[in-house]
């Protein structure tokens, strides 16, 4: 009875109490660590270790958060961090460990990844920590509870174990029970009957602990496994591939799942797997893409290592016969969903790794692109901005040097005008003979026209002229300046009065002038000239000739006017390419009654061009005069003007105008 | 011996269009004239017809469709008359049309008169509508 009820606290006990037969590898624990919380490094943060309720070591964290301190193995601490804004928080750390493999010479920062909102108490109770950590067989202190699991797997196979052996010993005590006689057996077995009883409650009790405890375990693992996704970009920074000892712990891992390795590691992409990642691991110096495919290929590996491992379990589960046979197969189970896990666990930072360099590699090409838009733009803008503001510049130069040509120019020809105006006879000198009036519209500033007076005291003959020469504007305004210089010569200094002596003379005297018998100059001009005298109060003697311009003169009282044609033939040119007979000009020699009007004109308004292409014409400035010629001067003057105006509309005048009427 | 031909065009000057065919013998002048140097735009006008005279001794039909010429054309123009005249008289077949709008017609008739007059030439005023 005593050995059952002995074996069934050895079975409590082991339950109990864990890992008490760990081998010693090193006598203290070198633990470097950096605190964060939220994520934040937590400096001069005050650091405190218990050993159950003792003070065993004291420390701060420095500016990056960190701390050494060193702990013994094999035992449990409590760690505590305080600092002023922050709730006290405390984390614990199991030094328990066995079958070590790691050089703790070089031992690893670790992080201490906690939440603020996790408050623990303060003081050395360990119920309230915020996270747990453990050391694992190569030396690093990890949050994780998968050692736990372990034992409690061990535990379980501890207990089949004992079962089997209670089992046994219950069979021994019915056997002898059974060969006791019926006085002595009866009455004990009842009383054995009922200590069973209450050995199975205590082990039923003790198994639903136990399975309580696991829960518990299982949970945490989960908590654990989860906290480690939501800081994966740290774990990742601190995740460091151990080289060379990869395949050989994978070996064991085999080992562990009972794939059978013979089978396993002869199969091609196995031997690919393996045949890279030594390919990577000889590599000196790895980079961050390397690190990554070499994660990505012991996943692929792990992926069909579970697999091989399933597929030998689904068979050794249809092989098992022993109870024993199905708890191993049990245990073997939950290490493939442990190392699923792992599998699960890598993926996930493989594809947050992968996601981060797409990222990476997203953003820095975005940047580059951005950055060669931005020069390119500014190159652009700024050589349009050069090159506008050079042509600015330049054009403004020009703009400035055409505005001053134009400008001296039109200076030029203004005061060339003034000249032009000065030649003109002077009002109060026709005036002083005649009432009159002169429509005198140049196309440009100075004119090709030009109209001439002269009065003989002595013979009281006066001498009237509208020139037209060839040519407009400053051309124009030179030949008028000859013209007017020949009308001199040959009427005032000469005395021709006879009108068609005048145009002949005025006709040598051009060829003669401008060379054009040599030449092959053809300027000269088209003229109306008349001379004016009075024979009595009543009359006046007009004389008349023209060069290609005719005369018109009204007839008031039939509110008529009459025209005379001039001569076919203009004045000055060059020689005829046809030898011909020279025309003579013909004199006209008519008699008006004084108050009848004579008008002589260029031909400016006759060709004037209304809007749609119609020129004024002779008949039409005819029928105008008969309207006008009984009105006063200034009056004619005006009517003639609107008419002008009326016939040009919007089109541009093309030839220089002059109208000059006499009242005789 | 090649055509002559010169776009008219329209700014500060007007030059007006020739268009002088050598295969057919028809040449016409159109638009309007009014230029910085007449003589030396005409001299062109006559050395061609001078040439074609000389070279291809065919018919011409010279037509007019002048709507404005300033006083320095309308003498150039009398000499191309001359020379198509010297060029009847030496026996060459010689027509001269002028186009005039109807509007016009009073006008255009005088100063085709004064030219008939002063170049011998006989010279048809054809009107037209636009």
């Amino acid at each position: 009875m005593s050995k059952v009820l002995l074996y069934k606290f050895i079975l409590l006990l082991t339950l109990l109490l864990i890992g008490n037969h760990f081998i010693f590898a090193q006598d203290k624990f070198n633990l470097s660590a950096q605190l964060l919380v939220d994520k934040k490094v937590v400096y001069d943060a005050e650091v405190i270790v218990y050993k159950g309720k003792t003070t065993i070591a004291q420390t701060k964290t420095n500016k990056i958060g960190k701390f050494d301190v060193e702990l013994p193995f094999q035992e449990v601490f409590v760690i505590q961090f305080k600092k002023e804004g922050l709730p006290v928080l405390k984390v614990l750390i199991s030094t328990k460990v066995k079958d070590l493999e790691a050089d703790l010479t070089k031992t690893k920062v670790v992080v201490f990844t906690l939440l603020s909102k996790n408050i623990s108490s303060e003081g050395a109770d360990a119920k309230d920590v915020s996270a747990a950590f453990q050391i694992n067989k190569n030396g690093l202190l990890v949050e994780d509870n998968r050692e736990f699991s372990k034992i409690v797997n061990n535990s379980e196979k501890e207990q089949v174990k004992t079962d089997n052996q209670v089992e046994i010993l219950k069979d021994e005590v019915s056997n002898a029970i059974s060969e006791l006689p019926d006085s002595i057996r009866i009455p004990f077995k009842s009383k054995y009957d009922f200590l069973n009883l209450k050995m199975d409650s205590m082990l039923l009790l003790s198994e639903k602990h136990a399975a309580l405890v696991l829960q518990t375990a299982n949970l945490k693992s989960e908590e654990i496994i989860a906290k480690a996704f939501y800081s994966l970009p740290e774990a990742i920074n601190s995740q460091k591939i151990t080289s060379s000892s990869t395949i050989k712990k994978i070996d064991k891992e085999l080992k562990n799942l009972a794939v059978k390795e013979e089978t396993f590691n002869s199969r091609n992409d196995i031997k690919a797997y393996k045949l890279k990642l030594d390919k990577i691991e000889s590599k000196s110096n790895m980079s961050k893409k390397d690190s990554l495919e070499y994660l990505e290929t012991i996943v692929m590996f792990k992926d069909e290592m579970v697999k091989s491992a399933k597929m030998q379990l689904e068979i050794d589960k249809l092989n098992a016969k022993t109870r024993k046979d199905s708890v191993e197969l049990q245990v073997r189970e939950a290490q493939i969903f442990l190392v699923e896990k792992d599998i699960q666990e890598a993926k996930d930072k493989i594809a947050i790794q992968q996601l981060e360099i797409r990222q990476k590699n997203t953003m820095l090409l975005f940047s580059i692109i951005a950055l060669l838009f931005f020069i390119l733009v500014s190159i652009l803008v700024y050589n349009s901005f050069r090159h506008k503001k050079r042509t600015n510049a330049i054009l403004e130069k020009q703009n400035w040097e055409i505005a001053n040509k134009n400008k001296k120019i039109i200076d030029s020809i203004r005061y060339a005008q003034t000249i032009q105006q000065a030649i003109l006879p002077i009002k109060s000198n026709i005036d002083k003979y005649f009432d009159w009036f002169v429509i005198f519209q140049p196309k440009d500033i100075v004119s090709g026209d030009f109209y001439w007076f002269n009065h003989f005291e002595e013979t009281g003959k006066s001498v009237f002229a509208v020139v037209d020469c060839t040519g407009h504007g400053v051309p124009g305004a030179f030949m008028s300046m000859i013209g007017n210089r020949l009308l001199i010569e040959a009427v005032k200094e000469k005395g021709i009065i006879k009108p068609i002596d005048i145009l002949e003379e005025i006709d040598e005297r051009i060829r003669i002038a401008l060379m054009q018998d040599e030449t092959s100059n053809n300027d000269g001009m088209d003229m109306c000239l008349c001379t004016l005298e009075y024979i009595d109060n009543n009359k006046c003697k007009v004389g008349f000739a023209g060069a290609k311009r005719p005369m018109f003169y009204s007839d008031i009282q039939n509110k008529k006017m009459e025209h005379i044609k001039g001569t076919v033939r203009g004045i000055g040119g060059k020689k005829r390419i046809r030898e011909k007979s020279k025309k003579m000009f013909e004199e006209h020699n008519i008699v008006i009654n004084r108050g009848e009007m004579i008008y002589l004109t260029s031909d400016g308004f006759f060709d004037l061009q209304s809007p749609n292409r119609k020129k004024f014409g002779r008949l039409n400035f005819m029928s105008l005069l008969e309207e006008q010629i009984h009105k006063p001067m200034q009056e004619q003057r005006e009517a003639i003007m609107d008419a002008l105006h009326l016939h040009k509309g919007s089109e541009f005048q093309i030839d220089d105008i002059t109208i000059l009427g006499i009242k005789v | 011996m090649e055509n002559l031909y010169i776009e008219g065009s329209q700014d500060n000057y007007y030059v007006p269009t020739v268009d002088f065919s050598a295969e057919t013998g028809v040449c016409t002048i159109s638009g309007k004239s009014y230029l910085e140097d007449t003589n030396q735009f005409y001299l062109v006008l006559l050395e061609w017809l001078d040439k074609y005279f000389d070279e291809v001794n065919k018919p011409v039909q010279f037509n007019v469709m002048l709507s404005y010429y300033n006083t320095s054309s309308s003498r150039s123009i009398l000499d191309i008359f001359d020379l198509l005249k010297i060029y009847e008289d030496d026996g060459g077949t010689v027509e001269v049309n002028w186009y005039c709008r109807d509007v016009d017609m009073e006008v255009v008739k005088e100063e085709v008169e004064d030219y008939v007059e002063e170049s011998d030439l006989k010279i048809n005023v054809i009107s037209f509508t636009d």
